[in-house]
């Protein structure tokens, strides 16, 4: 049985989050008081739900045999159980140079590894693998999905590493990690989105054709959500250098309205191939994020579940 | 007004800057980082409400210091008016004209006349002008007194006339000589004016055989400038041909001097004997000159009652191709001792008399020794004579009276009697005489080195008198000479006469107050006892020694004492020259001099070897030897030389300085006014 954790009233504001400079303190802030009851006691062992007995065939590994069976009936079965702490996570982290952008104290990219790390923490402590593939344009760093003593200490020491990259380009890292994690699991993008739509519903096509759950967390800073600035200014990209001259009177309901038709876009896509989409403003407090994440994670282990027992089948672990 | 770089002049338009920056929409403040531009669109620029400029004073300030600073570089410069001119007291020109023998050549002439036409003309009104002409020596032809005493309309008229009169001749040239006087003589202040600055203009050929290098050590004034103006030869090739040294006197010898910008290596020599067709003649012969070398060779022997004209061929200028070659017979010239000394007796100063005059090739001398008593022989006309013995009143008489004439004569004073002999010689006062007491011995000091007597040893080489030991030596007062030129002292504190010239007539008595031999010195066993009496001779027969035979300017080696004496010219005039006056040369050619009890003697005369060194010294030679030379003199055409005229007064005017200032001053004053607006406009915001 697991346990929804039911969120507090007070969260961590991110601008005061945010002043804790340690990633790690950072997610431990978070997490504190957040994981009490999320998941199954790790104590409990292997795993408890048996799932089926099938006769022993050559190449079965002879550790799975059920000896008591044997005794009893002299029949060598096999005893297979639901794999359920072997979950397989890929947490993609944005570090393009946009992602460097924040009206306030801190950056999306702040935000972002606060968020991947909290995932890789909370899911570390379910006994779950965890892997980061840190990219802007190209792959910049790749951690593979593990559960092993001081991984999540390479995946926070990774995400603090990074450093603003360049432009971002979706394609390349997704289709590279469709490419490599052969194993279904489950793909966490985050990451602010602001490229063009084309390439990116390929590539989560085929990831998820691969069989990876997908989930996106879209970070923007609330200035990115309703351009809120006053004076006419020389707008600079970050990613490109180009320069424009923008009026934010004159030129901030065209902005909406080309932004609103980009995440409408973005939601379409995501819904059209399963995926969950999280848009996450940086002034969203975190445990709210990771609540609705973990509840939505639940359920679809729970219904990912159901649907086999009922088609007889079962994920190959 | 105008100005020297017109390029600047554009920098004025700058003004609009400010006006410009003024008026113009300002630009978006600052920039804004955003992370992506993709739902951006440009919006059109805003214009802000600047229609009107808002700052008359802050803008007129800025566009101020931008002229000004603009006209600054541009350097302005006033054309001076007549006024100003006559306020600053106009200029001194000396301008100075080579009339050297270099001037010969072709066209050179006509284009010296053409430059001083030049000079004139730019002259102003209130202009000081010198004129003079230089070859060996500088002559005055219009002196700046002359000109400033002149009415203003007289002066070209009186000018003309004057340059009318003036040609080349046949002299060599002496420029740094020429230069050094013409300063001397234009460095005087002008009648009552303010002393100025002169401006040399020098026409010349500036040739490298000018002479010029005396004038590394001169020392220039200040306010002397120096403007050459140079002329340039039509002509490319030019050869000399001079008389060369040679060992024997009958070897005639020639060299040849190719100049160094010649294309021409093919000279040809032949010549001619002159008045006797039956003499032997110059042998004909071919040369090849490289350009700026030089060549000796034999053109034959002479015979000394034959004269020769030597010519070369193969060159464009005809002026220095032709030499002349004589061979005089060496001229006899008598030395007479009055004393009592044996011949044969060599502790008598007539035994190293006798021996010190040796023949050269231009005098034999004879020595005529006369005891006391014995009589003077009428025909005999001594050039030097030496007294060393008390003589009887009529030989003094006589003596005197040739020293009227011009004759010298060395007393040797070995006792106090010689010495009032030897004042009364000269036909001066008694003076008083004592045996000077010496201790241990005296030395000659203070040397005379002008003097005949000791000019031989003007080189600090051969300066060196402390080898001559003194042991007696008569004191005279040298005050009491009056009149008398002391050629040397003895030293010690009493600064007591040694040797002294005591004038008569065209002639004079040298008085040794010391013996030359025996108790009182050594002087006849001194190495410089023979060359300074063979020099005395020398100096006392009328001429310099010529080892190079006789220039165009040398004076003509006439005898003394010769009452008249006629020289025929090379032009075939003839001139009646009177006793011990002076004949200077003025062409090439061979002069006949005919004395009245003598032989006719025939001297050629050349043009001055160094004359043929026609190519000229550049800018940067004359420069090196430090002449103060105008920028002008870099100016080849006329619009470079109106340039530099230009900058010379922008220079001395350096109104860019003010310009500068000004320019400062009203940045400041719109500093300090944006400042204040500034401050103002935030204290009404805040407020």
């Amino acid at each position: 049985m697991t346990q929804t954790a039911a969120p507090t009233a007070r969260y961590i504001e991110p601008k005061a989050l945010m002043r804790i400079r340690s990633l790690e303190l950072r997610v431990k802030a978070v997490m504190e008081g957040f994981v009490t009851g999320l998941h199954r006691s790790p104590f409990h062992g292997f795993s408890v739900e048996f799932t089926e007995y099938r006769q022993f065939s050559n190449g079965d590994d002879p550790r799975f045999l059920d000896w008591k069976v044997v005794a009893r009936s002299d029949r060598y079965y096999i005893k297979r159980f639901e794999d359920e702490t072997n979950l397989r996570c890929h947490l993609l982290v944005d570090n393009s140079r946009s992602m460097s952008y924040g009206s306030g104290t801190f950056a999306k990219a702040d935000y972002a590894k606060t968020l991947a790390a909290c995932l890789a923490y909370s899911l570390s402590q379910q006994r779950d693998a965890v892997g980061l593939v840190l990219f802007d344009e190209k792959v910049e760093d790749q951690l593979p999905a593990r559960f092993r003593h001081g991984h999540l200490r390479q995946i926070l020491v990774a995400l603090e590493r990074a450093t603003g990259g360049q432009s971002t380009n979706l394609v390349e890292p997704l289709e590279r990690v469709a490419s490599q994690v052969r194993k279904r699991g489950l793909v966490v993008l985050i990451s602010d989105l602001l490229a063009p739509t084309t390439g990116l519903e390929r590539a989560l096509t085929a990831l998820s054709s691969c069989g990876h759950e997908l989930v996106v967390f879209q970070t923007l800073d609330p200035r990115e959500l309703d351009f809120g600035f006053e004076s006419a200014a020389l707008f600079v990209d970050q990613e490109s250098g180009r320069e424009l001259y923008v009026d934010p009177a004159t030129s901030r309901d065209h902005y909406k309205r080309r932004l609103d038709a980009h995440l409408s876009e973005l939601r379409t896509i995501c819904e059209k191939l399963g995926a969950i989409y999280h848009l996450v403003p940086t002034d969203m407090p975190l445990e709210i994020l990771l609540g609705e994440f973990f509840t939505e994670s639940q359920r679809l282990k729970s219904r990912g579940r159901q649907s086999r027992r009922s088609t007889g089948g079962a994920r190959s672990t | 007004m105008s100005v020297l770089s017109w390029l600047y002049v554009a920098g004025v338009a700058l003004v609009g800057v400010p006006i410009f920056l003024h008026m113009i929409r300002r630009t978006p403040h600052g920039k804004v980082p955003f992370s992506t531009l993709m739902f951006l669109q440009p919006s059109p620029p805003r214009m802000t409400h600047r229609s009107r400029i808002e700052h008359w004073l802050l803008l007129l300030l800025r566009a101020l210091a931008v002229v000004l600073i603009a006209l600054a570089f541009a350097r302005p410069y006033w054309r001076e008016t007549e006024q100003q001119t006559l306020a600053r007291g106009g200029r001194r020109v000396a301008l100075l004209i080579d009339v050297s023998a270099s001037l010969q050549r072709k066209g050179m002439w006509a284009q010296s006349q053409e430059r001083v036409t030049h000079v004139l003309k730019d002259l102003g009104s209130e202009d000081s002008l010198a004129v003079f002409t230089f070859d060996t020596a500088l002559a005055s032809v219009l002196r700046f007194d002359d000109w400033d005493q002149l009415a203003a309309d007289a002066r070209r008229p009186v000018l003309d006339e004057r340059l009318k009169t003036l040609a080349p001749n046949w002299k060599g040239t002496d420029l740094g000589h020429a230069l050094s006087e013409a300063v001397a003589a234009v460095a005087e202040r002008g009648s009552g004016k303010q002393p100025k600055s002169v401006e040399l203009v020098v026409i010349s050929d500036f040739q490298q055989g000018g002479r010029i290098e005396s004038l590394q050590q001169f020392q220039w004034p200040d306010g002397i400038v120096v403007r050459p103006e140079f002329l340039k030869a039509n002509t490319e090739n030019n050869a000399g041909l001079h008389v060369a040294a040679s060992l024997s006197r009958e070897d005639v010898k020639a060299r040849i001097e190719n100049s160094i910008d010649a294309t021409a290596e093919r000279f040809a020599i032949g010549g001619e004997a002159v008045g006797n067709a039956t003499a032997e003649v110059p042998s004909q012969q071919d040369a090849v000159i490289p350009p700026g070398q030089s060549r000796v060779l034999k053109v034959g022997e002479i015979d000394s009652s034959t004269a020769w004209r030597v010519t070369l061929s193969g060159d464009d200028e005809p002026f220095d191709n032709t030499v002349w070659v004589s061979k005089a017979a060496p001229r006899r010239v008598t030395v007479a001792y009055y004393g009592n000394d044996s011949a044969d007796d060599p502790k008598a100063l007539r035994y190293f008399l006798e021996r010190a005059f040796l023949p050269t090739p231009e005098r034999e001398v004879e020595f005529l020794a006369y005891a006391a008593g014995q009589p003077v022989l009428a025909g005999d006309r001594p050039v030097l004579v030496f007294v060393v013995a008390p003589q009887e009143s009529s030989v003094l008489q006589t003596l005197g009276k040739q020293i009227e004439d011009g004759l010298r004569v060395v007393v040797i004073a070995r006792d106090d009697e010689m010495t009032r002999l030897a004042v009364a010689l000269a036909g001066h006062e008694p003076v008083e005489v004592s045996e000077a007491k010496v201790s241990n011995y005296a030395m000659l000091t203070n040397v005379d080195f002008e003097h005949p007597l000791f000019s031989e040893f003007s080189d600090a080489k051969l300066a060196d008198f402390t080898k001559l030991p003194i042991w007696k030596h008569r004191a005279v007062d040298a005050r009491a000479l009056k009149g008398g030129r002391v050629l040397a002292q003895f030293d010690g504190e009493s600064s007591l006469p040694a040797l002294v010239e005591l004038p008569r007539g065209s002639g004079s008595v040298i008085v040794s107050l010391f013996g030359w031999h025996g108790d009182d010195s050594r002087f006849v066993l001194w190495s410089k006892f023979v060359p300074m009496v063979n020099h005395l001779l020398t100096h006392s027969l009328g001429s310099a020694p010529q080892p190079r035979g006789l220039m165009v300017g040398d004076r003509l080696p006439l005898a003394l004492g010769v009452k008249d004496c006629v020289i025929k010219l090379p032009s075939g005039e003839t001139r009646t020259v009177a006793a011990s006056e002076a004949f200077h040369t003025t062409e090439p050619g061979l002069y006949v001099v005919t004395a009245s009890d003598a032989e006719p003697s025939v001297w050629a005369v050349n043009l001055d070897p160094l004359e043929s060194r026609t190519t000229p010294l550049r800018l940067d030679e004359l420069k090196s030897l430090g002449l103060p030379l105008t920028d002008m003199a870099a100016a080849s055409t006329d619009e470079e030389r109106r340039q530099l005229q230009s900058r010379e007064l922008e220079e001395r005017q350096k109104y860019w300085q003010w310009l500068i200032s000004a320019g400062i001053v009203v940045l400041m004053l719109e500093t300090w006014l944006a400042g204040r607006t500034a401050y103002q406009q935030s204290a009404a915001m805040q407020g």
